[in-house]
């Protein structure tokens, strides 16, 4: 997996690329519950995510966790459809706010 | 015409991720629209992975493709586990009282149109299939 990460209209813009379950999320751990506590409002870009398996929700819910507990924002977008699915099925969706591309993710958090 | 996959994995080893790498590269070739594919990778994820926290030996991977159904049998020889006696988790829970992890096999079985679990020969066998 790749992460990429930068600075957009004053929110944190963190880009993943690739996979991401039991071997790869622990790249995603490494960086996302840190953000959160550093940062006001992030956006995690999966537009490049095929699939996210329970690992990832794992490291994603840590994030969500994190950012609440510091009233900070986190918005996920580009959600892939395998992607859409599993968050449906684990209840994600109902606790993760979710919007279509980057553009509308930095526009919810003005 | 159906399309075979068979290998096998110490389990706990370091070959996890090109194991996954494999299956993934398979399931492209034998024609699985991507879209499917990555459902059936999450359940191959979440069910390798699983064998490789609790099992030990050697696992291993079967996948069998006909008439758009995938037929998959993993078998490990690790102490006896099911899966499948979990509990399901409660995904209406909101945010600060849901649990972090337990959602593996939930997602197995919601994504798989069949899954059972036997305990045979001293080995663990997990068979999943999905016609797609």
């Amino acid at each position: 997996m790749d992460i990429s990460e930068n600075s957009r209209d004053g929110a944190l813009v963190i880009s993943a690329a690739g996979r991401i379950d039991s071997t790869t999320a622990g790249e995603l751990e490494a960086v996302l519950p840190a953000r959160v506590r550093e940062h006001g409002a992030v956006v995690v870009d999966l537009s490049g995510v095929p699939y996210v398996s329970s690992a990832g929700l794992r490291v994603l819910l840590i994030g969500a966790k994190g950012a609440k507990a510091a009233g900070h924002r986190l918005v996920i977008t580009g959600v892939a459809p395998a992607v859409h699915e599993v968050f449906d099925i684990s209840g994600f969706s109902k606790i993760f706010t979710i919007e279509p591309d980057v553009d509308a993710a930095i526009a919810s958090l003005g | 015409m159906g399309a075979r996959f068979e290998r096998s994995l110490a389990a706990g080893a370091p070959g996890l991720s090109a194991l996954i790498a494999e299956i993934e590269a398979w399931l492209d070739a034998a024609g699985v629209p991507p879209a499917q594919a990555a459902r059936m990778m999450i359940v191959f994820d979440e069910v390798l992975s699983n064998i490789s926290k609790h099992g030990g030996g050697t696992l291993s991977v079967a996948i069998a493709i006909a008439d758009r159904r995938l037929t998959a049998t993993v078998v490990d020889d690790g102490p006896p586990f099911d899966p499948l006696a979990r509990e399901t988790p409660d995904t209406d829970l909101d945010i600060d009282d849901r649990a972090i992890g337990g959602l593996g096999i939930h997602l197995v079985r919601q994504l798989m149109d069949d899954v059972a679990y036997a305990r045979v020969d001293d080995r663990n066998r997990l068979i999943f299939s999905k016609t797609f």
